[in-house]
């Protein structure tokens, strides 16, 4: 019980405490480095295919959790008929291996290529591993703990409710299967990282991009 | 090489120790004031009520588990803490009391909910109270703990429908007190398509392991499983409710469980999965024939 109110009722306090005040703390010291540090330059042809699927997948992925998280009953209410239960399913499942597979693709890029590996630093392995951890349980989580749509929002959301409320409800979460376990626990790992790493530039999303002229970056000598 | 790119700046070290003493710190301060979980042993009724009296009774005869009229006169003291609090472990080591309780039974295996030691004697002193009065009195006080319990027992009885279990079992009809549809976690082989929830046991067989009418429609009522006590302890499923879902479970009584839906919904995901390789690579065509890669090479 003690063990159950540490890790769900107290870690994520210290988790989102230690973001919001490293986030702070990075952006008056080091502004400049609120970036993903492109490596666009350095090698093109693999990071399409790896990047452009796990930033559609994690991004539709993230947004379900999210309505689902604010707006709880929208998502009970679309799974009354068994039908569309299947199609939220069957397309969110569909959208965590699109980020699944482009996750492992940037992986396997970020330490196959020489000149890519020049430029990773020993917090990008870090925070690397730990998004894999949290698609890898998600993805066996929607496999084989169906339907995760419906209860996400009858217990997960109840749970992340009480946290943000500053009354956590443990009971909510503490007899989920240990894989859900993980995926709970490294969510908050995954924001306790945002300062530390290059996924600050999560907190600089770029919705800018969507209508700006497009940049042509060249090279202007050969390197 | 031209340098577009930047890299960053390292974190001083110091900085970084002070500010992470510094969360900390205000992580403790800001540690909340847990309303956590309801540990206080002092109140063996309302933990009956919670745990146990969805399965027994105190002399008003068994249900799913036995009456528990006089048990702590029958059985050794030391046997029954641990068996209330551990049953799982007891019939996993052979315990031949336990073994003979669970085939008596119908095999229907008593939770473990993870009662404190404390819990379980409170448990034992209520029910040896209970047991120690006249009978007729022990089962009025165990039907008004079921009431306090479940907040359900109404006076006029509804005619047990299988087309509202249905309902209420996929979700088309919603349970009155908020409670998710049980699709959400278990599936029965009636539902079709691709099936229900796989959280949860398959429930298609689930009329025969509780020992029928009698012994379901009380676990239905107060779920004692450690997982749903946690919203539906909240959100009780009501008696007329539960009325309906027995007599679903009663038809798809006769049905042989499914077989696993995994192989169906990861052959449509990967489907799904190579069709969206293929949009991306359509959307971005344009990337293969810039002026950059024919001119430099790369």
């Amino acid at each position: 019980m003690t063990y159950d109110l540490l890790i769900f009722g107290f870690f994520p306090y210290l988790c989102i405490i230690i973001a919001i005040v490293g986030s702070i703390w990075r952006y008056s010291s080091d502004r400049f480095s609120y970036s993903s540090l492109s490596s666009q330059f350095l090698e093109n042809r693999q990071l399409f295919w790896g990047s452009v699927a796990w930033h559609y997948g994690i991004l539709a992925v993230l947004t379900v959790h999210l309505v689902g998280f604010l707006f709880p009953k929208t998502i009970l209410l679309w799974n009354t008929e068994p039908m569309r239960l299947y199609i939220m399913e069957t397309t969110g499942f569909t959208l965590a291996l699109f980020a699944l597979v482009g996750l492992v693709m940037l992986i396997i890029r970020r330490f196959s290529s020489a000149r890519i590996r020049t430029v990773t630093s020993k917090m990008d392995a870090v925070l690397l591993t730990v998004l894999l951890v949290q698609v890898a349980t998600g993805v066996f989580t929607a496999m084989f703990y169906r339907w995760g749509s419906s209860w996400y929002a009858a217990y997960a959301v109840p749970y992340l409710w009480s946290i943000l409320l500053f009354k956590p409800d443990v009971t909510l979460v503490q007899n989920l299967p240990w894989v859900m376990h993980v995926h709970i626990l490294n969510a908050f790992v995954m924001i306790l990282l945002i300062p530390f790493t290059r996924l600050v530039h999560f907190l600089a999303v770029p919705f800018e991009y969507m209508w700006r002229p497009h940049q042509v970056v060249i090279w202007n000598r050969r390197g | 090489m031209t340098s577009s790119l930047h890299f960053r700046s390292k974190i001083p070290r110091k900085k970084f120790a002070l500010s992470f003493l510094g969360s900390l710190i205000l992580g403790l301060f800001f540690l909340p004031q847990a309303s956590l979980l309801a540990q206080s042993p002092e109140d063996g009724k309302t933990k009956f009520g919670m745990f146990c009296v969805a399965c027994h009774t105190i002399g008003g005869g068994p249900l799913a588990g036995p009456d528990l009229k006089g048990v702590t006169t029958k059985r050794d003291e030391q046997w029954l803490v641990r068996w209330i609090q551990e049953p799982d472990k007891m019939v996993a080591e052979g315990d031949p009391l336990a073994k003979q309780l669970l085939q008596e039974f119908n095999n229907v295996p008593m939770p473990n909910f993870g009662l404190s030691q404390d819990v379980a004697k409170d448990i034992l002193a209520y029910i040896a109270a209970e047991s120690g009065s006249p009978s007729v009195e022990s089962t009025t006080s165990t039907t008004e703990s079921t009431a306090d319990a479940a907040s359900t027992v109404k006076s006029t009885p509804v005619v047990p429908d299988p087309a509202i279990g249905k309902a209420l079992f996929i979700g088309k009809q919603s349970f009155e007190n908020g409670g998710p549809a049980c699709i959400s976690c278990h599936s029965t082989t009636d539902v079709g398509g691709l099936g229900g929830g796989t959280l949860g046991p398959d429930l298609t067989k689930v009329h025969t392991r509780f020992g029928g009418d009698l012994g379901l429609k009380p676990v239905l009522i107060s779920l004692p499983f450690p997982t749903m006590l946690g919203v539906f302890s909240k959100k009780p499923v009501s008696n007329d409710e539960a009325t309906h879902l027995t007599a679903y479970f009663a038809k798809t009584n006769s049905l042989e469980e499914k077989a696993s839906m995994d192989f169906i919904i990861s052959g449509i995901s990967v489907l799904g999965l190579i069709f969206l390789f293929f949009l991306i690579h359509l959307i971005w065509r344009k990337r293969l024939t810039g002026v950059r890669i024919p001119l430099v090479g790369r």
